[in-house]
């Protein structure tokens, strides 16, 4: 079930009421079993698969911890990367890897009869597997303990807020609270009523009314023009440089709004409960250099990546240009994790080279020390890095890579513009998130709401709900839940 | 509770936000015919509802259909020896039927001297008459005439089971009005022009009123046809895909609603008249209609207070069609001219038969 659906609606509340009278230990029983219904509730039959994951890190890691024998210690390790690894790459990769090596035999002339087959790609498993991945590895690593209580494991693994879309919670932050007395505060409570409300904000009223205008864009038919066939890109125009401008714009809002959205619901309503999550994004729009954007997007995805790829494959003492090398390596896995897709791989490569382009570009022009750029440096800074974001999400969109080439062609050859009604939505939509984004940057905070008084706060309550209700697009479902 | 009490005194601007909310639903609750400010589609089933709970609109015979059987007029007395009311409504399924008559029923002292079963024998399918919950689909399709057609109360009656549960969670958001107009209200809002803002005027207002006033004029005809401009490839298209469509396999089918229907109507002494309503070229001769049509006319002709009738040719050329489906205008002017010609008549001598014990 989805957050901003009347099942969640029904179902979030029966569980507070019951979680609030339980006891530490209860609660925590009680959470696992609501979470295997929540995850169940989508597809019963995965929930083997939650099982497996579980069972087999719970039990690594206590093997990992109790062997003597450093061989050992790898065999547990790998066993469950191993697990994690293939179930992930089963269902999500197994086709796409079948029908992309028959298409390289194709190309050497090689028949080959691709042998695919109908995978359902269970909810959040990039999400889970990466998750229980980083428990064992910690363990591995010694800075964590492995975990005793089977039950306690198993809730680390399936906490419903942010089971299937994240945030990637560490086990170093989830386990202690798992295990600890949680006190249920009125500021909690108001903190995580405020998240939540303004995730759904995000996720109804800004992202699913940008999918309005990004998803006609991106279905366009780009017909009458095939590049493998005709080998050029003459005599092709389907999206005008306008339409294709807005809309990979609006869709790096649509995404931010749906993602980030999603998270502050999850952390919402951990907070209701007494946990805290980590934040997950940084009013990432603001940032001021791509090094700076994704300290500030997906964080705790980003955070993954470094500790548990780029910390094993490269250390910071590593020449620059294998430091780049692994870098760009990275990020092009991120775009592999993100959907079977070339598109996503590419995206993925993109990001790494731009990453490491301003890496360079900041060692060749250094700043001096107690550099403080003026506003309109900083404001341009900020819009060159949006700018940059925004190439990459005509990638990370588009269907293949054949209609992302179309798009890229559109946008800078056919000149013209954009309905005025798309353009006039678009523009609203980016404004009025602008608006609750710039308050809490300038505030430094995702609470400055409260630094309202009462009237001005509750005016804004208000019009965050009627926004939701009125005005949001309730019918769409989070799109993060495919990867 | 005082938890409660602790959490709203640190929390004025909450608990203001709720009143305000609160204060709004009971504004909404209190403004009448809000109904107006509703699309088209749902605006309609709210009207014939209406219709249906009037006590002080009593008819003699009542036509039941779908978007097709919508375009057959109804007659008042002052033009006709008996009153005709066509309480079709588009995309709602068949099942719903018998409890439409049953709400016509209690609500009136006088009963209907027939009732006319119209709808489309497509409707017999076991794809369109599944339970709610195992097809969201159809639900999808029949939610926004079925949720305002009925109380929730009176689902307790269509409905049982986990269907019962499925009609519950669906009606939820429908007790806050703010949710339930959100669509009236997000387009009164947007319409809204400072210059203008003391006139309660918005397209769907604008709409709705050429609804009432073009039912109302008919009886509750609408010819949904005349409002579907389609050209001529649209026209052949259409008719191609519902041909195929039908022509696939023979799909499985169930007489269940017009059983019910009838079981009802019998119950309360009422007799009831089939009526079969001519379709595109070609489509009575598929496989899923031909078996239908046949078993149809099998089971319930030469019944006791049961009349099959069919018009004159059951097949009409497709171009009386919008696309494939509803009739056109030329399509309605030829339909209706038979219908009140050829089959009114009949209608009104097995309706003045009354019910036979």
């Amino acid at each position: 079930m989805v957050f901003n659906s009347l099942e969640f609606l029904l179902f979030f509340p029966l569980i507070y009421l019951v979680y609030l009278k339980l006891n530490q230990k209860k609660q925590n029983v009680f959470l696992l079993i609501s979470s295997y219904f929540f995850y169940g509730y989508w597809d019963y039959r995965f929930l083997s698969l939650l099982f497996v994951s579980t069972i087999v890190d719970y039990f690594a890691a206590i093997q990992i911890e109790n062997s003597e024998n450093e061989k050992t210690k790898k065999y547990f390790l790998y066993l469950s990367l191993f697990s994690n690894l293939s179930i992930l790459g089963f269902f999500k990769y197994f086709n796409f890897f079948i029908e992309s090596a028959t298409n390289v035999l194709t190309s050497f002339g090689v028949q080959a009869n691709p042998y695919t087959l109908k995978i359902i790609l269970p909810l959040g498993i990039s999400f889970y597997t990466f998750q229980t991945l980083s428990y064992t590895v910690d363990v591995y690593r010694k800075d964590l303990k492995a975990e005793r209580d089977f039950l306690d494991f198993a809730l680390f693994v399936t906490f419903f807020p942010q089971l299937v879309a994240g945030p990637i919670e560490r086990a170093t932050s989830l386990i202690p609270q798992i295990k600890s007395e949680r006190k249920v505060t009125l500021q909690g409570i108001e903190e995580g009523g405020l998240l939540i409300l303004i995730g759904l904000f995000k996720k109804v009223y800004i992202a699913d009314n940008l999918a309005m205008i990004v998803d006609p864009i991106f279905s366009s038919k780009m017909e009458g023009w095939n590049l493998l066939r005709e080998g050029s890109f003459a005599n092709f125009h389907s999206l005008t440089s306008a339409e294709c401008l807005v809309g990979m714009s609006a869709f790096i809002l649509q995404i931010y709004g749906d993602f980030a959205g999603y998270s502050d619901i999850a952390r919402g309503l951990s907070k209701f409960m007494g946990f805290e999550l980590i934040r997950n994004f940084k009013h990432p729009f603001f940032a001021e250099s791509m090094n700076d954007f994704w300290r500030r997007w997906h964080i705790s995805f980003m955070n993954w990546l470094r500790d548990y790829v780029l910390k094993v494959i490269g250390k910071k003492t590593d020449p620059e240009p294998k430091q780049h090398l692994n870098n760009i390596f990275v990020f092009t896995l991120s775009g592999l994790w993100h959907g079977a897709n070339w598109t996503f791989v590419v995206w993925g490569f993109y990001c790494g080279v731009v990453t490491s382009f301003f890496k360079l570009y900041e060692k060749a022009f250094p700043k001096p020390e107690n550099y403080s750029p003026i506003l309109v440096r900083r404001i341009i800074n900020s819009i060159l890095t949006f700018i940059t974001i925004i190439i990459s999400a005509s990638l990370f969109r588009s269907p293949n890579i054949e209609f992302a080439m179309k798009y890229f062609y559109s946008l800078f050859t056919n000149l013209g513009g954009i309905e005025k009604n798309e353009l006039t939505n678009f523009l609203r939509l980016s404004f009025i998130l602008f608006l609750v984004e710039f308050h809490q940057f300038k505030h430094n905070s995702e609470y400055s709401f409260f630094q309202f008084k009462t009237i001005p706060r509750s005016l804004i309550y208000i019009l965050l709900f009627y926004l939701i209700i009125i005005f949001g697009n309730c019918n769409n479902g989070f799109i993060y839940f495919v990867f | 509770m005082a938890s409660f009490i602790l959490f709203f005194k640190k929390s004025p601007a909450f608990v203001i936000a709720v009143v305000f909310i609160i204060l709004v639903e009971i504004v909404l609750r209190l403004i009448p015919n809000l109904e107006y400010l509703e699309t088209g589609g749902s605006f309609f089933t709210y009207y014939k509802r209406a219709i249906a709970e009037d006590k002080n609109q009593n008819y003699n015979i009542l036509l039941y259909g779908d978007s097709r059987s919508l375009s057959l007029k109804g007659f008042s007395k002052a033009k006709k020896d008996l009153s005709v009311y066509n309480f079709s409504l588009p995309a709602a399924g068949p099942r719903y039927v018998e409890f439409f008559l049953k709400k016509y029923i209690q609500n009136h002292k006088e009963k209907p001297k027939a009732v006319v079963w119209a709808i489309d024998m497509e409707q017999f399918q076991i794809a369109k008459n599944q339970r709610f919950d195992a097809n969201k689909e159809i639900w999808q399709t029949y939610k926004h005439r079925l949720l305002n057609l009925f109380s929730y109360e009176e689902s307790f009656e269509q409905y049982s089971g986990f269907e019962l549960l499925f009609i519950t969670k669906e009606y939820i958001p429908n007790l806050f009005y703010t949710f339930k107009f959100r669509i009236g209200i997000r387009e009164f809002l947007n319409g809204l022009k400072l210059e203008t803002i003391t006139k309660k005027e918005s397209f769907h207002i604008t709409q709705n009123n050429m609804i009432v006033k073009l039912t109302s004029q008919n009886n509750g005809q609408i010819n949904l046809g005349d409002f579907f401009l389609a050209d001529e490839k649209q026209r052949k298209e259409g008719y191609k895909g519902l041909f195929e469509a039908l022509d696939k396999e023979e799909n499985p089918f169930t007489f269940s609603p017009l059983e019910k229907f009838v079981s009802y109507a019998h119950s309360e002494k009422i007799p009831v008249i089939i009526l079969v309503l001519p379709k595109a070229d070609k489509l009575y001769s598929t496989k899923t209609l031909s078996k239908i049509y046949s078993e149809l006319k099998k089971e319930f002709s030469d019944k006791k207070n049961i009349y099959y009738l069919e018009f004159p040719e059951v097949s009409y050329p497709v171009n009386l069609f919008g696309e494939g489906i509803h009739y056109t205008t030329e399509g309605s002017e030829k339909l209706n001219s038979e219908y009140e010609n050829i089959l009114l008549p009949k209608i009104f001598e097995y309706a003045s038969r009354g019910y036979e014990n």
